[in-house]
């Protein structure tokens, strides 16, 4: 088994396909809610050295764990801000909505007025848009799984995992190291 | 009984209180154009989750308050033209970051697409 920090993932955009099959893998590996989008190829955190999520985050709910950079959910507010701080696009929400339990003591507080309009007061559901990131699909590591759901479901090979060593060879040959970019590549054209 | 009342100078538009709030007293409005959040009268709980999450600690309040509105003109995409997020929150990145504004304006959509398009040109 590779343990977590010795292999890194790649990213072939020529060789992908646009089956959205690795959103699937996610959909399923992290309870409905894919961490990856596919916009020309597919787009997921980069796991950054630098990365800027984890400054803007005002919970310290993003950490950096094994080289994986990691959403606490109990921490997290879902407030987004780490959406816009993200020079990549890669952290993800999903819409979901809840039903609101109707408390006894809230009804009794209310004034007669309020209470009137009640539906409106105290709506029945409420929206949260869930803020949700890739984790490197630790889960699977500690299970003894060694390859992220993305990488071993790509049929095209355009998802790879690879270990550091092989890492090095394989950059001559137009493959993305993912873990370098830590700055807006579009604006500054850094190196990859 | 907690009153609810958003500074309107310090609050960024961010979603944090609204999901938040277990009651749905404070909820948000999404258009084309605008942000609004919603504050439907006071808190029937003790609860103080929204003080607690707010990253400015714009809510302040102990007095029942009246239902009020925070209206935020949603920043475009100067790629595409899309609304990305309010300014204020785009400003509050951009100072926590050290960033310069100009480099947040884009949307979500966007950087991903520029992303690819920046290694491909490469």
């Amino acid at each position: 088994m590779q343990s977590m920090a010795s292999w890194k993932i790649f990213i072939n955009p020529e060789r992908c396909i646009g089956c959205h099959a690795c959103e699937m893998a996610c959909e399923q590996t992290h309870g409905g809610a894919s961490n990856i989008k596919v916009q020309c190829a597919p787009v997921f955190c980069r796991h950054c050295e630098v990365p800027p999520c984890i400054t803007v985050c005002y919970r310290n709910a993003i950490e950096m764990r094994n080289g994986k950079i990691l959403l606490i959910k109990d921490l997290c507010t879902n407030c987004g801000i780490c959406i816009f701080a993200c020079p990549f696009g890669a952290i993800m929400t999903t819409t979901i909505t809840r039903r609101i339990e109707p408390k006894e003591k809230a009804h009794r507080d209310v004034p007669l007025l309020s209470r009137l309009f009640g539906g409106k007061i105290f709506p029945k559901e409420r929206q949260i848009v869930l803020v949700h990131k890739c984790d490197g699909c630790v889960e699977r590591a500690e299970a003894g799984v060694a390859r992220p759901a993305c990488a071993a479901t790509c049929p095209s090979g355009a998802i790879e995992c690879k270990d550091i060593a092989q890492a090095s060879s394989s950059k001559r040959i137009r493959t993305y190291e993912v873990h370098l970019v830590t700055h807006l590549t579009h604006r500054e054209g850094t190196s990859l | 009984m907690k009153g609810i009342l958003i500074r309107k100078d310090l609050c960024i538009g961010c979603r944090a209180c609204a999901s938040a709030c277990e009651h749905g007293i404070i909820q948000i409005e999404e258009t084309k154009e605008f942000r609004k959040i919603i504050v439907s009268g006071s808190c029937p709980d003790e609860c103080k989750n929204c003080k607690d999450v707010c990253p400015t600690e714009a809510i302040i309040g102990e007095k029942p308050t009246s239902p009020q509105e925070v209206l935020f003109r949603l920043t475009l995409c100067r790629r595409c033209g899309m609304p990305t997020a309010p300014e204020p929150m785009l400003n509050f990145i951009s100072r926590r970051m050290n960033q310069p504004l100009f480099e947040l304006d884009l949307c979500i959509t966007c950087r991903q697409q520029l992303m690819w398009e920046a290694i491909r040109e490469r």
